[in-house]
């Protein structure tokens, strides 16, 4: 049990950063591969705002995650659109997020160095609480916590309100929104800003349990990607639960098969899944033509 | 025109390769080492040995010496990439690398292909025996160093050992398994290797808890993995004694580990503190960010390079046989004196323990006194 509320646990992180990526994704249907890299800078953010200016973990984390935002706003104004608009592909688009991503990479290395830096709630290491002979650390449960949030607003967010309704429809046919008269390209926007604000908080919720350095970017993009595709490219819900899923079998394929079979473990369910059942566990509903 | 520019071109590029070192008034000294990431303080430290060392002496046979620094991120291709610059581009025949163990395994094809002098302060791989005839080190072998650690493991029943997956730590996971399993038959409940990239620990040190070990071995090769693991290993509550190698004290530990490196047990190489000369170095260094032994090493590394181009000049042919050739001496880290393999094997490790200093409140490492 006590693998599987630890797999839980880093699977909602992940669950959190396979969301604002299908989130993108369903909006502007192309891999951001800089996504990850935009969040570990608003995760750098918060560790420069609480070891400078002595602010607390939640606000720095909340503080960061604007940076990420407008640093994510900027590469969609300045880089994505005007190539999508261009008539750019999704392939030319995903190379230039990948260059962005290293650029953004070195950036941060020299901002921040190489090393990998520590970040924590407290200045001890307090020892975890037990739960039903279940030990969750402080760490586990902030993060547990802020993803559980986090989740319920996006839900409420994108069902109760107009903003969140028009996300979705987006999502579902860009081209009968257009026609509709909603404002496409602002509704993209807010949806940058969104994704990315989410991406932000679960790199820097992650960074309590393994600090933060500049190669994360690569790392977390690739656990959002994962996420995203084994629950079906575009659904918020599939996200979700692919983020659990591949929180829970990384944690199970360490145990059981060892440290170093982690990574394989990870390809391997996506492997699976790109073999048996390619859109995913939620594909999204599309409306289709009836001739 | 063109025909003149041609010639005038090859002659600006022959002018640009530099000539014969021997007839230049600078002697040049390459470094290897991690200056940036999780491995950067050693690189930190390494280098700041050899500053204090060419400060103290600026020139050898009268000529000013021009030291070559090169980051390699405790990473053997990047190493070997900084080799192939600093004996192509920069002519060096001596080079102070790696520090990472790494590092030193994979500049040493390159220098050997050319025969220059490779002298690292602190790579401990056994592996590095093997290297080639340019191949120094200053520092014991893990076969040796190991050995210690597997000792102290033995006072305890249940053994867990946690390993990165890098050329340092694995083969000392080796060194230290072949001791316990062949010589004391003794077999780990838990030996896990992670790769380099885990910094997520719980599930393994979950493992360790389930099987009861009362020590834990942590063979990681920077301080910053030692210090999340340490971190992780409070948080769920592990009470086995763990136990470090020589990489794991340092800044980037403690910032990690906080509180919890209080108590931890490290095996190293260390330093004669009540020598005069090393008081006097620690006082002229200021801040340390990794063991003091690894500034000590490679202050002793710079003085027995400067010593050997002295004596018989810049010449790397006669630089190794010097090496060889060198009579016992005294170092500020301790006797050197190479083998046939150009090891310096003459110290064997020494437990230290984290302790909180009572005037800063910091943890510090001291060497442990145990009651007979």
């Amino acid at each position: 049990m006590q693998i599987i509320l630890n797999g839980l646990i880093v699977g909602s992180a992940y669950a959190l950063m396979g969301i604002g990526f299908s989130l993108i994704y369903s909006t502007v249907r192309y891999f951001n591969l800089a996504y990850g890299m935009v969040a570990v800078i608003g995760a750098y953010v918060a560790y420069t705002l609480m070891n400078s200016w002595s602010l607390n973990y939640v606000i720095a984390m909340l503080a960061g995650a604007l940076v990420a935002v407008l640093i994510g706003m900027l590469s969609s104004s300045i880089l994505f659109k005007p190539m999508v608009r261009r008539g750019g592909s999704s392939l030319v688009i995903l190379v230039a997020s990948f260059g962005l991503l290293i650029i953004l990479q070195n950036i941060s290395a020299l901002i921040w160095q190489n090393t990998t830096r520590a970040l924590s709630i407290s200045d001890r290491i307090l020892p975890g609480y037990n739960l039903f002979g279940l030990i969750i650390t402080p760490n586990q449960l902030m993060i547990g916590a802020v993803a559980l949030l986090m989740m319920l607003i996006l839900e409420l967010f994108l069902k109760k309100t107009r903003y969140g309704m028009a996300i979705r429809a987006i999502g579902d046919n860009q081209e009968l929104t257009k026609v509709l008269g909603l404002k496409t390209e602002q509704i993209i926007l807010a949806v940058y800003v969104i994704g990315t604000f989410i991406s932000a908080i679960s790199a820097t919720l992650i960074a309590l349990e393994i600090g933060i350095r500049p190669t994360h970017g690569v790392t977390l993009v690739i656990k959002a990607i994962i996420a995203a595709i084994i629950g079906g490219l575009g659904s918020i819900r599939g996200a979700l639960l692919g983020g659990l899923l591949l929180g829970v079998a990384e944690n199970l394929g360490i145990y059981f098969l060892g440290g170093q079979w982690q990574d394989t473990v990870a390809f391997t369910l996506l492997a699976v899944f790109l073999l048996v059942r390619p859109e995913g566990l939620f594909a999204k509903k599309r409306l289709v033509s009836v001739n | 025109m063109k025909k003149f520019l041609l010639p005038l071109l090859v002659l600006s590029l022959a002018a640009c390769s530099g000539g014969e070192q021997g007839e230049s008034d600078v002697i040049k000294i390459g470094y290897i080492g991690p200056m940036t990431g999780d491995a950067g303080s050693y690189g930190h430290d390494t280098k700041k040995g050899i500053d204090l060392y060419f400060q103290e002496h600026p020139t050898i046979q009268g000529k000013k010496v021009e030291l070559i620094y090169e980051d390699a991120i405790c990473n053997s291709q990047s190493a070997a990439s900084a080799a192939t610059k600093l004996v192509n581009i920069d002519q060096v025949k001596v080079i102070i690398g790696g520090q990472c163990s790494s590092e030193t395994l994979g500049a040493a094809p390159v220098t050997e292909q050319h025969k220059v002098i490779l002298i690292s302060p602190v790579s401990s791989s056994p592996e590095v025996r093997d290297a080639g005839d340019y191949v120094f080190r200053m520092y014991p072998s893990d076969a040796i160093v190991g050995q210690t650690l597997a000792e102290e493991a033995l006072k305890y029943e249940r053994i867990a050992i946690i390993t990165e997956s890098t050329d340092y730590a694995e083969a000392y996971h080796d060194s230290v398994l072949h001791y316990l399993v062949q010589a004391q038959e003794v077999t780990p409940v838990v030996d896990e290797i992670v790769q380099p990239n885990t910094a997520d620990f719980k599930t393994i040190l979950q493992k360790v808890q389930n099987a009861k070990a009362d020590v834990l071995l942590s063979i990681m090769q920077t301080p910053v993995k030692s210090g999340i693991l340490v971190k992780q290993a409070a948080e769920l509550g592990i009470t086995a004694q763990i136990y470090g190698t020589d990489t794991l004290a340092g800044d980037d530990f403690e910032q990690h580990a906080k509180n919890a490196a209080k108590g931890v047990k490290m095996v190293i190489v260390a330093e004669d503190d009540s020598r005069a000369e090393v008081k006097e170095f620690k006082k002229v260094f200021g801040n340390f960010q990794a063991p003091v032994i690894f500034s000590l090493k490679s202050y002793d590394a710079a003085h027995v390079l400067a010593d050997a181009i002295e004596a018989v000049g810049y010449d790397s042919d006669a630089i190794k046989q010097w090496l060889y050739d060198m009579p016992g001496r005294e170092g500020l880290g301790g006797p050197i004196e190479f083998d046939e393999y150009g090891e310096n094997n003459s110290q064997a490790g020494s437990v230290k323990v984290g302790v909180e200093d009572p005037a800063t409140g910091r943890i510090v490492f001291e060497l442990l006194r145990e009651e007979p």
